[in-house]
């Protein structure tokens, strides 16, 4: 036995080895811990060749680091090698990295090699099994080989297809492991999943304070996916209130080309916006690759189209009768003073009052009489004049109410969604159907004041507030 | 450090900023920001934002800074006083002016020159007020001078909704600035007039004013000032002697001296009256602009998103290399063997079972061999023996709920020559085989090196 041909360097940073045999979940487990969907897992058993380190690092400190394992193949062969290589039960520890580095290159073992690499290294064990699969004297050899290696280990009873067998396990597991807890990757909600953790800083009492941190660390990130989720999904609501698409028409040409063409327009903008959004929170929450399965948004109201009159450049008649009334006032007004001036002032300033009154009058109805001769005038044989079309905002109480559904559904779908779970996000549900009726007519309310800009400021970070808080795990629907 | 007042422009910008932001994914986001926040030292959150304004631009293509326009808010604004100090003087000097015999009308002076700006004065004071109590600002006329200023300050003809206060704030600031530079251009010209031209004040009216009434308003209007200031006030007799006749066809230079004793008054007034409540204004709009605008960048939407990223530490929990691992090929776990015989793998199948099933009824049991359990040299030396013998087909009965192991290849390894094997997938009771499971068997008999080799999977009980 050679024990001296690699030194292994001592592992600092709190690193857990999740180990086991193949196809039991271990995969689905780093993925849910390390909140990485890129963690390929296949229901195909012996996925993963190759060991792989998920550290959490905070501003570049690593605070611990899960290491995704191959699983083991042939425990009864190592464990053969471990026994015929070692005498006593103090030098076990020393055979299992004797053994790993003289069959480092050896291709038989490299799944073992793999796995066992990162424990004599001084990684903590994590090993796991199905508990929806019975309990076998078989397992006990990879069993008996962690046990050899001396570290500090923990069992997961992973339930892949039910827990039909997790007290089987349980009583089975406890004669090898001091602690044995079930933990579903598919299925973990997000205060499990940290329970978990704290759990793994439990196993050296030097990992114990980088693990409460990291656990710390990870809460508060959640908070930020909560606020950012629901500002994300805020600032969708109040778009497509008030979103609204417009083309000015000259004089002559046909509308129904351009009402074709703006409704377009809406409809696309606010889809991107939606998928946007949707793009945003799965990021926030770490999804990558998710896939959706849902309606596209349903936009049918042709009665959003509006059309006005406009005259002269793009200005509408209020423009212009105000532009018009300005001009008068000034005009009327410094002939007045002229007047005034000219009296020496015996006319007390009437003069000013009266003409800058004429004035402005004079401009109004002369805009209110000849606006359409404006609009009709040419420059170079471009009207001057013609129709602004424009398609909404949505007047359609309903249409934020689906919208913040689709939306709330859709983050909430991805908030309780492990890692693990590859299956697409079924999003044809009901929507907000869990809200209360003074909660809906509140809602109402406030759409309606966002919608005609009233206190919209406050009114859209009340809306935000109430979002966040259907945003959050502990009290979201 | 107190926090920096944002410009107009910096808004915009940063709303525009902000918006595109929104395409960024998550992660690049974070990372950015996240180091943005580390180089950044203010402490506040306007500051912050500004500074992330500042280097976001730098890094995006927008950040390139375009050749400034001549006509730039400064220059625009520069502009704006000279004319607003040229009118106010041309306009003071046109009124003083006007008459041919030097003769100048209180009232028309006080008209002009004191209650319109007192009048515009109390209208910005009641928009500045609706503004800082939050109500909605009132629409600007469309040929306030400062509006032409405005446009310069703004970096686009963007409607933003959310900066609709500042926007009015910045007009109102305009608008004081230029209304208090008329005032002073005014009172310029009215000094140098005086002293260079002959021209008195009178009073009149087409309404019947009594002298009392003219001089209980002097008095009312000179209020502020009559005890510390008296020069500046109107006498009974000065009144009395300064109202005007058309009769009166030539003025004494006694008379003339005497009229001309209005001015400390009058420019009392305008000072009092016209001046001053601008320059308050200008102060009130300027410290208005600077609570709302500071308030309003941290409002925007999408900023509190950025504070958030800025303020948190970067969290990763995923791997290094996060590309996905791709599915293994066939391991590589060859085996041949000859013979007909029965190895029961971990216990797959128990000894009471084998008559149950049909296919493996006809199996001696003397031919079945427990393997997969117990240390691996005592299986090795009880399958020494049997590895010698010949078979015809050997069948393994494995758990289907478990993967296959290449103990199990190194097992079957032994029965080389052997033509035939099947691998029957026990399943758990009342169970079928998933076929998941049963494509991880058919995966690894496909590595098995017998002839034949093919997967049952056994029906449940």
């Amino acid at each position: 036995m050679n024990t001296s041909k690699r030194k292994p360097e001592p592992v600092t940073v709190p690193t857990f080895a999740v180990v086991g045999r193949p196809n039991k979940g271990k995969s689905s487990i780093v993925a849910t811990l390390a909140r990485d969907d890129a963690v390929y897992i296949d229901a195909r058993a012996g996925s993963t060749r190759e060991a792989q380190r998920y550290p959490m690092r905070v501003d570049g400190e690593t605070l611990y680091e899960l290491v995704d394992t191959p699983g083991l193949q042939r425990a009864r062969a190592v464990l053969d090698w471990l026994a015929s290589n070692c005498s006593d039960a103090a030098a076990r520890p020393a055979a299992v990295r004797a053994f790993v580095e003289q069959h480092e290159g050896d291709p038989r073992y490299r799944d073992e090699c793999q796995a066992l690499r990162p424990i004599v290294d001084g990684a903590g064990i994590i090993y796991v099994v199905d508990g929806s699969c019975p309990y076998g004297a078989d397992y006990e050899a990879e069993m008996e080989i962690l046990r050899w290696s001396g570290r500090p280990s923990l069992a997961l009873i992973n339930p892949i297809e039910g827990e039909e067998f997790v007290g089987e396990w349980s009583a089975g597991l406890g004669q090898f492991f001091t602690t044995v807890r079930s933990f579903n990757a598919h299925r973990a909600e997000v205060s499990k999943q940290l329970e978990l953790l704290e759990l793994f800083g439990h196993l050296d009492p030097n990992w114990r304070a980088s693990l409460e941190r990291a656990v710390a660390i990870l809460r508060e990130d959640r908070q930020l996916q909560v606020r950012g989720a629901s500002s994300y999904i805020t600032d969708l609501i109040v778009e497509a209130i008030n979103y609204r698409v417009e083309q000015s028409v000259p004089e002559g040409l046909p509308l129904e080309p351009v009402q074709q063409l703006l409704f377009g327009r809406y409809k696309a903008h606010l889809v991107g916006r939606e998928r946007q959004c949707r793009q945003r929170v799965e990021e926030l929450y770490y999804h990558s690759r998710l896939k959706r399965s849902e309606q596209e948004l349903s936009l049918q109201e042709s009665d959003l189209f509006n059309t006005e009159q406009w005259y002269l450049w793009g200005l509408g008649e209020k423009s212009l009768l105000l532009a018009a009334a300005s001009a008068g006032a000034v005009v009327g007004a410094s002939t007045g003073i002229a007047l005034d001036a000219a009296s020496a002032g015996l006319l007390g300033g009437l003069g000013t009052l009266i003409s800058g009154a004429g004035g402005a009058l004079s401009g109004m109805w002369g805009v209110r009489r000849y606006a359409d001769k404006i609009g009709q005038l040419k420059v170079k044989g471009i009207p001057t004049g013609g129709k602004m079309v424009s398609y909404g905002p949505s007047r359609n109480i309903n249409f934020p109410f689906v919208l913040l559904g689709r939306a709330l559904l859709h983050q909430r779908l991805v908030r309780s969604r492990t890692h693990a779970d590859r299956n697409a996000l079924d999003l044809d549900q009901p929507l907000l159907e869990w809200l209360g009726e003074s909660e809906r007519k509140h809602l109402a309310k406030l759409f309606d004041d966002i919608r005609n800009d009233r206190n919209s400021a406050e009114r859209r970070s009340e809306l935000g507030e109430m979002i966040a808080r259907w945003c959050d795990d502990s009290a979201g629907p | 450090m107190p926090a920096p007042t944002p410009k107009l422009t910096d808004i915009f910008r940063l709303a525009s900023m902000l918006e595109q932001d929104k395409a960024t994914p998550v992660q690049a986001a974070r990372e950015r920001d996240h180091a943005i926040a580390r180089e950044c030292a203010r402490g506040d959150d306007t500051g912050r934002l500004l500074y992330w304004l500042q280097a976001v631009s730098l890094q995006s293509a927008d950040g390139r800074s375009a050749p400034e326009p001549w006509l730039n808010e400064a220059s625009a604004a520069l502009l704006g006083r000279i004319v607003a100090l040229g009118f106010g003087f041309a306009g003071m000097a046109t009124f003083l002016l006007a008459s041919g015999r030097g003769l100048v009308n209180v009232f028309m002076f006080l008209l002009l020159f004191v209650l319109v700006q007192l009048l515009l004065c109390l209208v910005a004071a009641v928009v500045m007020t609706r503004i800082a109590s939050g109500h909605q600002a009132p629409a600007a006329l469309p040929l306030n001078p400062s509006r032409l200023l405005l446009a310069r300050t703004l970096p686009d003809r963007r409607y933003l909704r959310e900066a609709e206060s500042v926007v009015r704030l910045v007009l109102l600031r305009y608008g004081q600035e230029l209304g208090a530079l008329f005032t002073l251009g005014a009172v310029t010209a009215f000094f140098l007039l005086l002293a260079l031209s002959d021209f008195t004040f009178v009073w009149g009216s087409t309404f019947d004013l009594s002298d009392s009434w003219v001089e209980d308003m002097t008095a009312f209007l000179a209020a502020p000032w009559s005890a510390w200031l008296p020069q500046a006030t109107v006498s009974a007799e000065l009144v009395f002697a300064s109202r005007f006749h058309p009769a009166i066809a030539a003025l004494s230079p006694a008379d003339i001296s005497a009229m001309r004793g209005w001015w400390p008054f009058l420019i009392m007034c305008v000072l009092s009256y016209a001046l001053l409540p601008r320059l308050l204004l200008w102060l009130f709009s300027l410290l208005l602009y600077r609570r709302q605008a500071q308030a309003l960048v941290a409002r925007l939407p999408g900023s509190e998103r950025v504070l958030a990223r800025m303020k948190s530490p970067l969290v990763t929990t995923q791997g290094a290399a996060s590309a996905e691992r791709q599915p293994v090929a066939d391991a590589n776990r060859a085996a041949t063997d000859p013979g007909l015989v029965l190895l029961n793998w971990a216990n797959a199948l128990r000894p009471e079972e084998l008559a149950r099933y049909e296919v493996l009824a006809a199996v001696d049991p003397a031919n079945s061999i427990s393997v997969g359990l117990g240390a691996l040299p005592e299986e090795r030396q009880r399958l020494a023996a049997v590895y010698g013998r010949r078979f015809d087909h050997v069948m393994v009965a494995v758990k289907s709920w478990e993967p296959p192991l290449a103990d199990l290849a190194d097992l079957l390894a032994g029965f080389e020559g052997v033509p035939r094997c099947t691998l029957f997938l026990l399943p758990l009771p009342h169970k079928q085989v998933p076929a998941a499971r049963l494509g991880d068997w058919q995966l690894f008999a496909r590595g098995l090196a017998f002839p034949l080799v093919d997967v049952q999977a056994l029906e449940a009980e």
